[in-house]
């Protein structure tokens, strides 16, 4: 059984906590919630771009600037590859699809 | 993810965590700013934790402790103890109380304040400060014991 002097302390209270004690707790998590959010997107904006410009780098070393084919050139009749600059060459006759065509290698 | 269940845990125990803040600051706001401090540190840590409550629990006593360290003078003691709806034969007595307990050690300052004016249950308490509730019963009958003698005394 409690005596008087312990019945006299437990009539006694801590005052509570202020109003803004769980609204600003609320309002940290929150904000360090959206600070990580944003700091995802930025790594994921980041990636795509990199992968982004990795395949246009790809791409343009492989098809846009490239290695122009010898059947490429060879589908141009002899005039236009006189105005691209390619000088004709005789050289060795090549079957061309079977077709019995031919095509001369040129260079530039 | 850890986030959310900061906030469910915080929601649960927000009351433990105050009374567990101002049984070792002693003062409202510096208990209130120990408890915001540990939220932030724990949400931005970026370290494994595997028991996120302790861990909760934990990071309020040692930001707690460090406040009071932080203000090394003599920090003006706030009045922690309601008075404002009790009688004034009460208030001068809480009053008393406050200043009688000041001559306790924390260990036992501590517990007394959790347990008689926070109302926690000594598991709660035995949860909050890493004791066994034998131990943190043990340390309350001491403590109201002295308490009493140290009351009598004045």
């Amino acid at each position: 059984m409690k005596d008087n002097f312990e019945q006299q302390l437990n009539q006694l209270k801590i005052r509570p906590a202020s109003s803004d004690y769980q609204p600003k707790a609320k309002a940290l998590l929150n904000e360090i919630s959206s600070k990580k959010k944003a700091l995802n997107w930025s790594f994921l904006w980041a990636m795509g771009l990199m992968i982004s410009l990795g395949l246009n780098i790809y791409l343009y070393s492989n098809f846009i600037n490239g290695n122009k084919q010898p059947d490429l050139i060879a589908k141009h009749s002899t005039a236009q590859k006189r105005r691209h600059g390619y000088s004709i060459k005789q050289g060795a006759m090549i079957p061309y699809d079977g077709n019995n065509d031919v095509i001369i290698i040129l260079e530039n | 993810m850890r986030i959310k269940k900061i906030g469910k845990i915080f929601k649960t125990h927000q009351k433990q965590f105050y009374v567990l803040a101002l049984s070792i600051t002693k003062n409202r706001e510096m208990a209130e700013d120990a408890v915001h401090d540990a939220i932030l540190a724990v949400a931005s840590s970026q370290s494994t934790i595997q028991n996120l409550k302790a861990y909760l629990i934990t990071s309020v006593r040692n930001k707690a402790l460090h406040a009071c360290v932080k203000h090394n003078k003599p920090l003006e003691v706030d009045n922690y103890i309601e008075t404002d709806y009790i009688s004034a034969e009460q208030s001068i007595f809480a009053n008393q109380i406050m200043q009688s307990l000041k001559q306790l050690n924390n260990d036992q300052q501590q517990i007394l304040i959790m347990k008689i004016f926070g109302d926690l249950t000594f598991r709660e308490i035995a949860d909050m400060t890493n004791n066994s509730p034998n131990t943190v019963a043990s340390w309350y009958r001491r403590g109201l014991k002295i308490l009493q003698e140290k009351y009598n005394e004045r």
